[in-house]
């Protein structure tokens, strides 16, 4: 995204979710260089969403506790193996069967797939590993429209989809 | 075995490939059977009945592998006893169930009955994949000491019951018809006329029909419906439906069920869909809640085959006026609603290299129906068109093949930039 989408989906997210307020975030963002904006939705809505810029810098906003955090990505990248999975390795298999993954991606909030090509949400949403976000697709996709998800994310319980 | 798209379309009659599609059925029937572990049954005299079946091939067990009675047998197997402690009466009626089995197939062999079993719930034992039941005493008993009685059939091989509790047990969607004889005896003359009818616009389908389908069960119609029909992925082989006076209105149900079985037979062999695409549900021209990728293929093969039919039927017959028209709309309405599945299906499936074959034919035999409506009154077509865009406005998300849910409908009112072009109404 460019920053003026971003802009615009940050509004669109707000006015979903109505997390409460998002100042310190635009406040923050309003200071930032130029750059490749990503967005990240998550499999249960709620106060709280991440941006990234240029793929390297995180910021993790959450509202019900103005909290934002800021981070530089310290991830290492792997390759896929999905028999290293264990009981997930039959889903990751169908799900890299249609969509080849690139890599795995591991750091200290837990882990993440990066698929070779990204795949448009709408596609997306039809995975069996896209479970979590199905029941709140109608209104999901109307965030996404049909960008695409350039990488799947697990923390702990919680997943989250990469948009460009 | 490549499969040929254009026998499974439509109806392709009961040749080799049918016949090997079903012989794949009943192999893994036979091999779930081989592996049934009676080690945790109770004691009685279970091992005659499950050793009779295994110790005697031939083509009498081959057609009862293929029974909606085994189906069911083995689904409760697999989901109460293979891996999963189970009470000793739950033991007693399943090993009673399969002693009714060979029950069957030994009196169709002229074999001594000598077998022990328990009666059922309801106190009977059925000869399943025969005719023949009997009431039952208290158990165990010996089946050759039964009084046979033999339950009505609308052709050999297929019968119509809905008290056999392997049967019925499974049949959960609807109420039972609970039929009295005058009753039973209408609801059987008029299916068999409309099997009749069906073979003389398609003998394909109707050798297809009879091939596979071995019990029908009559089903209650509810207040303010013509009528209701359903059938199940475990009890394949099985169609159940409730009674209508029109041969025509029962034929179209015995297609949109048959074609049902059909798929989920042809499923187990080819999955049509890539495996990993069940997360999401789409909006479905048949109802009001969604579906997944699978029930619109499904959905739009069955209604397919019975638009075809339904055009046929009145290409070659003369119907009272008022008939003619509502048949025609319900052939207009039913290749707009396939050609709303087939359009999603498109959109986001990805398919087996058999099932983008099949699913490619579908819409090319779909294109060749909309040339048979072509004589249709134009008001007609209108009016079908008018009544599936309202339901997709309804219930779809816009022109994506997504579900509209409530719970955003409401979002939407309140955050109209949201919605493209303006406000939902």
């Amino acid at each position: 995204m460019t920053p003026l989408e971003r802009d615009e989906w940050l509004e669109a997210w707000a006015a979903s979710y109505r997390p409460g307020p998002i100042m310190p975030l635009r406040r923050l963002l309003a200071r930032l260089p130029e750059g490749r904006w990503e967005a990240a939705l998550t499999g249960a809505p709620g106060s709280r969403v991440k941006l990234r810029l240029d793929g390297r810098l995180l910021l993790d906003w959450d509202a019900s506790v103005q909290r934002l955090t800021v981070a530089g990505s310290e991830a290492k990248d792997r390759p896929f193996d999905p028999a290293a999975f264990g009981e997930l390795e039959g889903p990751l298999r169908d799900f890299a069967s249609l969509h080849p993954i690139r890599c795995a991606r591991e750091d200290e909030g837990g882990w993440s797939l990066v698929p070779r090509q990204a795949i448009p949400w709408p596609l997306w949403l039809r995975l069996d590993v896209a479970a979590a976000f199905t029941a709140d697709s109608t209104r999901l996709s109307f965030l996404a429209l049909n960008r695409r998800v350039t990488e799947l994310r697990f923390e702990g319980e919680r997943l989250w989809a990469w948009l460009d | 075995m490549r499969l040929d798209e254009d026998k499974w379309v439509f109806a392709g009659g009961v040749t080799p490939e049918w016949n090997w599609v079903a012989d794949r059925r009943r192999r893994e029937a036979l091999a779930k059977l081989e592996a049934v572990d009676l080690s945790k049954a109770p004691p009685g005299k279970w091992r005659a009945g499950l050793d009779y079946l295994l110790k005697t091939p031939g083509p009498e067990r081959d057609r009862l592998l293929l029974d909606p009675a085994m189906d069911y047998w083995l689904y409760l197997w697999d989901k109460h006893f293979a891996s999963a402690p189970a009470s000793e009466s739950d033991w007693r009626l399943q090993l009673s169930l399969l002693q009714g089995f060979a029950a069957a197939l030994a009196k169709q062999r002229g074999d001594p009955l000598d077998f022990e079993a328990w009666p059922d719930p309801a106190g009977r034992f059925y000869l399943y994949g025969s005719p023949w039941w009997a009431e039952a005493p208290k158990g165990p008993f010996n089946v050759s000491r039964l009084e046979l009685r033999r339950l009505p059939e609308l052709r050999p091989g297929l019968i119509v019951d809905e008290q056999a509790w392997l049967l019925v047990h499974g049949v959960t969607m609807h109420g039972l018809g609970k039929l009295n004889h005058r009753q039973l005896k209408r609801f059987i003359e008029v299916l068999s006329r409309s099997i009749e009818e069906l073979r003389d616009v398609d003998p394909l389908i109707e050798a297809e029909l009879l091939d596979m389908t071995r019990l029908i069960v009559p089903l209650a119609t509810p207040e303010k419906q013509s009528s209701v029909s359903s059938s199940y992925v475990s009890l394949r082989g099985a169609i159940c439906l409730s009674h209508a006076e029109s041969t025509l209105l029962q034929a179209e149900t015995l297609i949109h069920e048959f074609c049902h079985q059909k798929m989920n037979q042809l499923l187990a062999v080819d999955p049509l869909l890539l495996p990993g695409q069940g997360g999401q549900v789409f909006y479905s021209p048949w109802r009001p809640d969604a579906r997944r990728l699978r029930g619109l293929l499904l959905g739009a093969h069955a209604f397919l085959n019975v638009a075809r039919h339904l055009l046929a039927a009145i290409s070659r017959r003369s119907f009272r006026k008022r008939e003619n028209i509502d048949t025609m709309l319900n052939v207009a309405l039913r290749l707009y609603q396939v050609e709303d599945a087939l359009r999603s299906l498109f959109f986001y499936a990805r398919f087996t290299e058999f099932g983008l074959r099949f699913t490619l034919a579908l819409q090319r035999e779909l294109g060749v129906l909309h040339h048979g409506t072509l004589w249709f009154p134009k008001a007609l077509i209108k009016e079908a068109r008018a009544a599936t865009q309202r339901h997709r406005a309804k219930f779809a998300l816009h022109d994506t093949g997504f579900h509209k849910s409530a719970a955003f409908v409401d979002r939407v009112k309140k955050a109209p930039f949201l919605s493209p072009g303006g406000v939902e109404a």
